[in-house]
């Protein structure tokens, strides 16, 4: 059986600043790294520039769709419980000392069934977490390093990736910010690193053999209504991509669903209901 | 052979029909991103994969008719013994990396979504304690260009069914794991070499060498589940685990 896949390649029309999740929090230096994963390169371990795809995940797929079912739903301020609100837009934390129902499995499925960005994410309810998420993103830049996996999923970037290696990519920004006193002593400089603008990804979307089409359909509303930001200095431009090619998906059957059970939808929401007869997320 | 027991009614056919011998096969994964195993010697235990795919790529909705765990027979798949309990012992051992590998360490993190905060109804939220704490949770990857292991089946049906397989390892929804191509290639070996070598190279319940009459060493005893699904502790007992 052949999974549902599809691939889009994203290109970078202003440089991108990501930072590592490795040496971001205690980096003892002044500039903050690029993103890196661990590889051998030529038989030497290397930390080599990546990007995360649970931060692609977050800013490509959760955020996009969740903004655009509230917006859908007419929900704004408060309108949903904290956890509801955690649930869509971080995945949702299990409540402390919380017990999974007996029936865990079933309510779960009719989580997902009535609110299809949810089966395709997945995440947690005060007390259970809810069925394996129907989305797996992978991602690879097209660069030399990672050449060799972009002849699995993409051999027609491969000779374009064999062109460039990622660390000729890399570039530093220093930035300053100050109070706005007269003394320069107060100014602090921060330095980061950069991918450089022209640098594409290809990222690939699999989905579970089951996928039905509304879940399918949330995935292209996601794609559709993403702002292009990725990384961090947003604020500044930096991170602003676009499709250099969009993946093929029909976001009709969750639009439709969207329309055909906007009251049960936005009742689930505020209730934490979830559609089911529970309160599954408590206000 | 005893018959498996724990079994969803949707399964039962097969499992009245257990193939108990096949071709023997290597089979490999090769990976695209790093993957994060969740046992300690990077072992990734294929019958699991299998029976997982099996479930996955079932036409029709599975009845687990409440159970905690259910066994799920792998029609491609012999199986090579069968506990008192009905639980069975699977001819795969597990994957394990193969060629230049490198261990490591990622991070992922868990945020409250501070920006969007407004859209709740409480805007009241500790970010340092409690359940809405930010937290950055570290990962052990292991970063392999091949995952191997060896089965006893029919190649044909295990092909079909690993290619439903996308990810190995925890966190594939985070693009861990990712497996660019599946391999199944059937060798010459006699079956029975090919049994103990997979017997060295996964998890035997202590249970299964006192029936065969087979030595076994104490200094590989652990407990441990050694039956998919995995997680079930329940199910957990004394077995042999692969040398490191």
């Amino acid at each position: 059986m052949t999974l549902p896949r599809v691939r889009a390649i994203l290109e970078a029309v202003r440089p991108i600043a990501h930072g590592d999740t490795l040496t971001g929090i205690d980096n003892a230096t002044n500039t903050r790294l690029f993103m890196r994963t661990g590889m051998l390169l030529d038989g030497k371990p290397a930390r080599v520039p990546d990007l995360s795809e649970n931060a692609l995940r977050a800013v490509m797929v959760r955020r996009p769709l969740h903004d655009h079912l509230l917006t859908t739903l007419g929900l704004g301020a408060a309108s949903i419980p904290q956890s509801v609100l955690n649930l869509l837009f971080s995945g949702g934390n299990m409540a402390s000392g919380a017990k999974a129902p007996s029936d865990e499995v079933g309510l779960g499925h009719a989580v997902r069934r009535v609110y299809p960005s949810l089966a395709l994410l997945g995440g947690a309810v005060d007390g259970f977490v809810l069925p394996r998420s129907r989305l797996r993103l992978s991602a690879w830049p097209v660069a030399a390093e990672y050449a060799w996996a972009l002849a699995h999923v993409a051999p027609d970037l491969v000779e374009a990736a064999r062109t460039v290696s990622i660390f000729d990519l890399l570039a530093e920004e220093t930035r300053t910010r100050g109070t706005g006193a007269e003394s320069s002593g107060n100014q602090m400089l921060y330095t980061y690193e950069t991918l450089a603008a022209g640098t594409r990804v290809v990222v690939e979307f699999t989905l579970d053999a089951h996928t039905p089409p509304e879940v399918t359909g949330a995935l292209a509303v996601a794609l559709e209504q993403w702002d292009g930001f990725l990384g961090g200095q947003g604020r500044q431009g930096r991170g602003r991509m676009v499709f250099a090619e969009r993946p093929a998906l029909d976001p009709g059957p969750y639009l439709d669903h969207l329309a055909g059970h906007a009251d049960a939808l936005r009742e689930g929401l505020v209730t934490g209901r979830l559609g089911t007869e529970r309160v599954l997320c408590a206000p | 052979m005893r018959p498996l027991s724990h079994v969803p009614q949707n399964f039962r056919p097969h499992a009245e029909r257990l193939r108990t011998t096949g071709v023997p096969c290597v089979i490999r994964a090769t990976l695209g991103t790093p993957y994060v195993p969740a046992e300690p010697d990077g072992a990734v235990h294929l019958d699991s994969l299998l029976a997982w795919a099996f479930v996955a790529t079932r036409p029709y909705p599975i009845r687990f008719e409440g159970r905690p765990a259910s066994v799920v027979p792998i029609p491609p798949l012999a199986v090579l013994w069968v506990s008192p309990e009905g639980l069975p012992l699977f001819a795969a051992s597990d994957l394990y990396p193969q060629g230049a590998t490198l261990r490591g360490r990622e991070y992922w993190h868990r945020r409250y979504p501070v920006d969007r905060a407004e859209l709740g109804t409480r805007l009241r939220a500790s970010l340092t304690a409690g359940r809405w704490k930010e937290y950055r949770i570290p990962l052990s990857t292991i970063r392999a260009p091949v995952l191997q292991g060896l089965a006893l089946g029919d190649p044909d049906g295990l092909r079909d069914l690993l290619q439903s397989v996308s990810h190995v390892g925890k966190k594939g929804a985070m693009g861990f794991g990712r497996v660019l191509e599946w391999a199944v290639e059937p060798r010459a070996d006699a079956p029975e070499v090919v049994v103990r070598t997979i017997l060295d190279r996964r998890r035997v319940p202590v249970a299964y060498w006192v029936e065969q009459d087979a030595s076994w060493s104490v200094a590989r005893a652990a407990r441990s589940a050694w039956t998919p699904p995995y997680w079930y502790e329940p199910w957990s007992e004394l077995v042999t685990v692969p040398e490191a």
